[in-house]
């Protein structure tokens, strides 16, 4: 691959979540067919959020020839294993905030990394983890996807993933919906738990 | 000697009493309009907290409450959860600095805290809540043979906690589900349940002129997360008709029947 001039920052972030590990979806992200997909697509940086299981997926990526090779020598990849504080830094890192341009964020299905990236509107790829037994993200991701939110990822085509996020960011819906359902005045929660404390005004 | 009739029939009146009294209290079969309140009275807000993605959920949700109506805020947490308890303090000293710059009243006070553990905390403090930590129901990985006993503890720890609250019952429960706030339910359950006994204690004070009718309304949140199905403890709570009100995020699950949509509540 020829080298270009320097490229601005574009961020990849990849998060896998704290509560369950999912190697397989580090496994993807370190895969020679995503990597190039990134290259493809002008990606300066991959931060992996890979928990406590994936530092050795990462460990090992970097001893493999595959890492030293001229391909992946433009991409800074790293990774960490949980922030307690907080992913907000990554997710700005990837929004481009500073000095880059926007970047993905790749998420496990958890509902707070979806919302984080909802709300800085970051284009965001939902890969589920069909390892879990109660496979309630699968319908969250389908369901985002469908209203225009978020790319629905599929573990095994992370490059076709990759693709759809770049006209995600140009149709991207705003957060949060404007549709309130039966509720004229919008009040959400607040509205209800006034109306069961009965305050009438 | 009483004769067997006479016991029959003495067993078959409390039993009835004991069920009318139940139907009576489950919101699911009397649904009653609470009371009005005048803006500005003093009001006592109770929040279940869970384990982390319930939390953040939650303080989301709350994330446009207005301190000068919900003048009293409870939060309840799981023992060793201090990411729960962290981030109660932190949405706490968002909602102070809110005020704060609302207005010029500067409300200060003593420690307020009860039951946070080696909590130091330093600058100004607020009165106007507290965080409870209650045994946990059930511990991830812990054997079902043994939650039982821990459930219990649960109960009883929510029962206690609820009656002996120096502001008295809450006005109202706020949950989204985690194991903990299905005992902290049913401990409220219980004691509207049995609410026609006298109180001693400040829940007396906070039940006396308007019933204990408007006290421990329960408003449950389904998670932003469930699209077409509700999650268990939802299920839960609303087959055994424990709470007043059943909020959800997606239209769907409303189309199926269940809970009231009102848009996204997460913000």
């Amino acid at each position: 691959m020829p080298r270009k001039k320097r490229k601005s920052q574009k961020v990849c972030f990849v998060t896998v979540g704290a509560t369950a590990s999912f190697d397989s979806l580090v496994k993807a992200a370190l895969s020679p067919q995503f990597l190039e997909a990134l290259e493809t697509h002008d990606y300066t940086d991959l931060r992996l959020q890979h928990g406590k299981d994936g530092q050795k997926l990462l460990e090992g990526f970097r001893r493999s020839s595959y890492a030293m090779s001229e391909e992946v020598q433009d991409l800074s990849i790293s990774g960490f294993d949980f922030n307690k504080q907080g992913l907000g830094s990554e997710m700005r890192a990837a929004k481009g905030q500073g000095n880059g341009v926007e970047g993905v964020v790749i998420s496990h299905a958890g509902s707070g990394s979806i919302l984080d990236a909802l709300r800085i509107a970051v284009p965001i790829i939902v890969v589920p983890n069909s390892d879990l037994l109660d496979n309630h993200q699968e319908e969250l991701a389908e369901e985002l996807a469908i209203q225009g939110y978020v790319v629905h990822g599929n573990l095994h085509d992370l490059p076709a993933a990759i693709r759809q996020s770049e006209s995600l960011r140009k149709t991207q819906n705003p957060w949060p919906p404007a549709d309130t359902g039966e509720d004229p005045n919008g009040k959400g929660l607040v509205g209800v738990m006034d109306d069961e404390m009965g305050f009438v005004d | 000697m009483p004769s067997l009739a006479y016991i029959l029939a003495s067993t078959l009146i409390l039993l009835t009493t004991a069920f009318l009294r139940l139907i009576y209290i489950l919101p699911a079969f009397h649904r009653s309009r609470p009371p009005p309140r005048a803006r500005g009275t003093p009001t006592h807000l109770l929040v279940v907290l869970g384990s982390g993605g319930h939390t953040a959920e939650m303080l989301s949700l709350l994330a446009s409450l207005d301190p000068a109506r919900y003048t009293y805020r409870s939060y309840v947490i799981g023992s060793g959860d201090d990411f729960s308890a962290g981030k109660a303090q932190g949405f706490e000293r968002g909602l102070a600095a809110r005020e704060e710059e609302g207005d010029e009243k500067k409300r200060r006070g003593t420690v307020g805290l009860t039951g946070a553990e080696g909590e130091e905390m330093t600058g100004i403090l607020r009165r106007d809540y507290s965080i409870h930590t209650v045994p946990r129901a059930r511990r991830i990985h812990q054997s079902l043979l043994t939650s039982p006993p821990s459930s219990l503890r649960c109960l009883y720890a929510g029962l206690m906690l609820l009656y002996w609250h120096p502001k008295g019952y809450p006005d109202l429960i706020l949950t989204n589900g985690p194991a903990t706030s299905l005992v902290l339910i049913l401990a409220a359950t219980i004691l509207r349940y049995f609410s026609f006994l006298p109180l001693v204690g400040p829940a007396r004070q906070s039940v006396r002129g308007q019933g204990s009718a408007g006290k421990m309304r329960v408003i449950y949140v389904e998670s932003w997360a469930r699209v077409k199905r509700p999650s268990l403890s939802g299920r839960i709570i609303v087959w055994c008709g424990l709470c007043d009100r059943v909020l959800v995020q997606w239209k769907g699950l409303q189309d199926r029947g269940w809970g009231e949509y009102k848009g996204v509540l997460v913000r």
